[in-house]
């Protein structure tokens, strides 16, 4: 199965450039890791069957909100952050530790979703591609989360304007 | 089940781990939408296993959401910039009494 192949070798790439965007010490070089996990990630849908998602990704994801992040990179122009607020602070060990116990956390709650997810009546795909199916479903039974999320558009729009106007 | 629920597992908590250790705030928030994108892979990943389109619809909106969510949150980090001239999250403690 080459697809296989081609996903395996997509999702190391996005883990590896997801540890690059922690670990970089420029945030512009953390910017640049973090698009190519996203079009990892889109190479991902892709081969899920989920076509429309891989295009949104691609769009939304590595043309619209990245480039906003690298705007504001280079807008702000950010020395580097000093060594010594880098350094293991006491606080921020007992972060790591609860992050690892939110993971192991996690990876319980994975390895026993099988079970309960896979009860209850679940829309079938019905030999329909899944753009299709997504424009069927968006449009009758999640019209009001669909209406709402314009909503939180239009919110996002008004509030980044008031918020980056500047005083005068 | 598909490995990319552990994908999207691994990408969470690298997000998690970035937010924690990192002082940037920009990079924080960069975090942030890395553990949306891992959300997004593991709902994509369900959706293909079990034949749904739900679990599309889900990640479809969380994308609009966070759009939203960046350009509001990349406003409010150039009026922090603006107010007190850095982005070191050590050095944002004004509400800490």
């Amino acid at each position: 199965m080459i697809t296989t192949y081609i996903s395996y070798i997509f999702s190391l790439l996005a883990i590896v450039f997801a540890l690059s965007t922690i670990f970089q010490r420029n945030p512009v070089y953390s910017a640049a890791s973090l698009i190519v996990v996203m079009i990892a990630l889109a190479v991902n849908y892709l081969i899920l069957n989920a076509e429309f998602i891989a295009a949104i990704q691609v769009i939304v994801y590595a043309g619209a909100i990245m480039v906003l992040f690298v705007f504001v990179v280079m807008l702000l122009n950010i020395k580097e952050v000093t060594k010594k607020s880098e350094q293991l602070s006491k606080g921020r060990l007992f972060g790591i530790i609860l992050s690892v116990l939110f993971g192991i956390q996690l990876i319980v709650v994975a390895l026993s979703a099988k079970t309960i997810i896979t009860k209850g009546d679940i829309l079938k795909y019905a030999g329909m591609d899944s753009t299709r199916i997504i424009g069927k479903v968006l449009f009758s039974d999640y019209l009001l989360p669909f209406e709402v999320v314009s909503i939180v558009l239009i919110v996002g729009i008004i509030g980044a304007v008031v918020l980056a106007k500047s005083k005068e | 089940m598909d490995f990319q629920i552990y994908v999207g597992i691994i990408l969470f908590l690298i997000g998690t781990l970035g937010f924690v250790i990192r002082r940037n705030i920009i990079v924080c928030f960069m975090c942030i939408e890395l553990m949306l994108n891992s959300v997004n892979l593991i709902f994509v990943t369900y959706s293909h296993q079990l034949k749904s389109a739900i679990g599309l619809m889900y990640a479809f909106i969380i994308m609009a959401v966070a759009a939203a969510e960046v350009a509001i949150g990349l406003a409010i980090i150039i009026m922090i910039h603006r107010l007190k001239n850095t982005v070191d999250m050590d050095q944002l403690n004004i509400l800490k009494g």
